[in-house]
């Protein structure tokens, strides 16, 4: 069963490859830097003004970047070289190789999928219920005996249990449901 | 004033249960510093949000002590296992690892908690005797300068942090658009809010906090293979030697102390800079370094020595401009915004006493803790190293969560922390400075609130950024601060 998730996963991973460049991550501030531009148009000049620079700026470094490898010579460097100011480029390549880790990507992808999923859980059914079926589901991906597992389930519910306990906060519900505004429910 | 204030400081430290949290918070720190991939940033990440049921002083000395601890603390796994447990003891690895394998992993670890001891007192003699003329250069910036230092740090950090210099700018920029959302600081109007209620207060810097460090940093950790024990560790040498080699060195030892801690107090340098270039410079001026990379005492006193001193040393940007000079000062920083105090030049005026006492708090905490705890737990340092990493991710994960929640209940703060985090994990990915990012949420509302008010005192003309020495000054150090690293390069082709 965890062979035929992890396939899946790799193969929607290898068809999403292309999409996983600095040049992505630019793209997504330049819609973001759009977005702010246009919106504070509608605000007045006192709080306008201030997120409308900004955006500007933004969004010329996001071109620069998307564009930079198509830019001449002296100003490509400027836009993709590490300018390595005090000289120590050397020494922090030398140990970059030496801690150079194995590296997964698709555990990398899960560990993401379950964080969402616990985000969703714990606005959906709250954090007393929403941990301790995290913590399960990460262990079990991960291959942690159940030895392991039940005494980290039971820690970190205890410690969200504690904590909300001492502030008075209601963890044992769902935050949608304990909110006044609910995102369209 | 200053006496007085110094007076009040250690009073401040000294009273129960604040010595109590300085002391755990050493402990705490050593042992989240040497677990690898976790570090003082990860460890005061978590802890920060937990903080909001102690009391301000309390709460930004312990998290100043986990700092002073964890930097110590990650000296261990580098010396012990080749893996650095913090950027700032990269290059203890370079001569710290091929002592532990020559069977003097022990003298190893006592040199790293002497070195470091000797490295953070030094940085906190600095700090007091630079105080007064800190303060005084302090409280002479008016808005302009306030405004125009706000950029500078941005400039700098994109400068100094290593990467693409336009993609530390982008970072910095989409930092300050983040702190655009909610309740506009200069006039009555929500801003970005998509009329939700729970946007009207702005997103909170915590939770980006949070989400940078703790969720960003655990997505990249989740896919390292094989947790972290890859093979049983002996410890072996000697404690007395050790300590002893590093009082023969005392030249390199204070020296790199102090390298750290001035390389410490320029923004987004950071601890990591600072040993590497203590341990350039000890190789460059010592004699006899042909054994400097293969288990060399004098390359582990270098780096050790300077990763501590700058933890002192980033503090005097933080404290005075509200300006990190290192992902765990942006932290500390986070804090005290939280607890209420604002960081600026009232740190050095109304709030100088807490400054005094946090500058004490890392004295005990490199005089005393450091050198106590540190040597107590050399023989046993090879424990904490084999925690499995898959067992830190939930822990760290819940933590995180429940954390951002208590701090104002509101729903929108958990749903943040998982997309910066999403965000900062492609960014660290693809080079993009996450500590320009954080830089640019924390200095949004100081630039935008300076900006306002220095056109309101100019009646709408800009040349009040240019008005005196002082702001050209600034304008002159940001635009040299851009072109050095297109600079630095060339000149150096020329050697």
């Amino acid at each position: 069963m965890d062979d035929l998730i992890e396939d899946r996963i790799r193969n929607a991973l290898d068809r999403l490859r292309v999409l996983d460049s600095d040049k992505t991550v630019a793209a997504f501030f330049l819609a973001v830097a759009g977005y702010v531009f246009y919106e504070s148009g509608s605000y007045s000049d006192v709080a306008g003004q201030f997120p409308r620079i900004i955006a500007g700026v933004t969004m010329v470094g996001c071109v620069l970047i998307i564009v930079g490898e198509y830019l001449p010579r002296p100003l490509r460097s400027v836009v993709t070289d590490d300018g390595d100011v005090f000289g120590t480029a050397d020494l922090e390549a030398e140990h970059d190789e030496s801690d150079e880790k194995p590296y997964d990507p698709v555990d990398s992808t899960v560990t993401a999928l379950t964080i969402v999923g616990y985000v969703v859980l714990i606005l959906f059914v709250g954090f007393l219920v929403a941990t301790p079926l995290f913590v399960v589901a990460y262990g079990l991906w991960k291959g942690l005996s159940w030895k392991t597992i039940a005494p980290l389930a039971v820690g970190t519910t205890g410690a969200v249990f504690l904590l909300g306990d001492t502030l008075n906060i209601a963890v044992e519900y769902a935050i949608m449901a304990v909110g006044h505004v609910v995102i369209g429910l | 004033m200053s006496v007085e204030a110094l007076v009040e400081g250690l009073g401040l430290l000294f009273s129960w249960p604040v010595l109590l949290y300085a002391i755990l918070g050493v402990l705490v720190g050593i042992v989240i510093g040497a677990i690898p991939g976790i570090g003082p940033s990860i460890g005061m990440t978590v802890i920060l949000p937990l903080t909001v049921v102690l009391d301000p002083t309390s709460a930004i000395i312990l998290l100043a002590c986990v700092y002073m601890g964890g930097m110590y603390g990650g000296s261990i796994s580098a010396i012990v296992l080749n893996v650095p447990g913090t950027a700032g003891s990269a290059a203890s690895t370079f001569d710290g690892y091929p002592m532990s394998r020559q069977g003097l992993a022990i003298n190893a670890l006592a040199i790293s908690a002497t070195a470091s001891a000797i490295g953070g007192v030094v940085a906190v003699v600095l700090l007091f005797l630079s105080a007064p003329f800190v303060i005084e250069i302090v409280l002479s910036f008016q808005s302009p300068h306030l405004f125009l230092v706000a950029f500078l740090g941005l400039a700098m950090i994109t400068v100094v942090a290593s990467g693409s210099i336009v993609k530390g700018l982008v970072a910095g920029m989409v930092g300050l658009l983040y702190s655009t959302v909610g309740m506009a600081p200069t006039a009555a109007q929500t801003r970005f809010t998509f009329d939700m209620m729970e946007l009207y207060d702005g997103l909170h810097l915590i939770a980006a906090i949070l989400g940078l460090f703790a969720i960003a940093e655990m997505i990249k950790l989740g896919g390292e293979k094989g947790g972290i024990a890859r093979s049983s560790v002996e410890l072996e040498g000697s404690i007395s030697n050790g300590v002893r080699s590093v009082f023969s060195h005392p030249v390199t030892t204070l020296k790199s102390g102090v390298i750290g801690t001035v390389i410490g107090s320029l923004p987004g340098a950071g601890s990591s800079m600072a040993n590497f270039i203590s341990y350039s410079e000890a190789m460059r001026s010592l004699k006899d370094t042909d054994r400097f990379g293969s288990g060399d005492e004098r390359g582990v006193i270098a780096s050790e020595a300077s990763n501590n001193g700058a933890v002192g040393g980033s503090l005097v940007p933080t404290l005075s401009f509200g300006i990190p000079g290192s992902a765990s000062a942006a932290i500390l920083l986070g804090a005290l915004i939280m607890h209420g105090i604002n960081p600026g030049p009232s740190m050095y005026g109304t709030n100088l006493s807490m400054t005094f006492a946090i500058y004490a708090a890392l004295a005990l905490s490199a005089l005393v803790i450091i050198p106590i705890v540190g040597l107590m737990f050399v023989t046993r340092a090879g424990y904490v190293t084999k925690v499995n990493t898959d067992v830190i991710v939930p822990v760290v994960v819940v933590l995180s969560m429940i954390g951002v929640y208590t701090i104002r209940v509101n729903w929108i703060d958990v749903v943040t922390v998982l997309v910066v985090g999403l965000i900062g994990f492609f960014m660290i990915k693809h080079g993009y400075s996450i500590i320009a990012l954080l830089l640019g949420i924390i200095l949004g509302d100081i630039a935008e609130e300076n900006l306002f008010r220095s056109l309101q005192l100019s009646d709408g003309s800009w040349w009040i950024f240019l008005d005196g020495p002082l702001a050209i000054a600034l304008v002159a150090t940001t635009v040299a601060m851009l072109i050095l690293p297109v600079v630095v390069p060339w000149l150096r082709s020329f050697r």
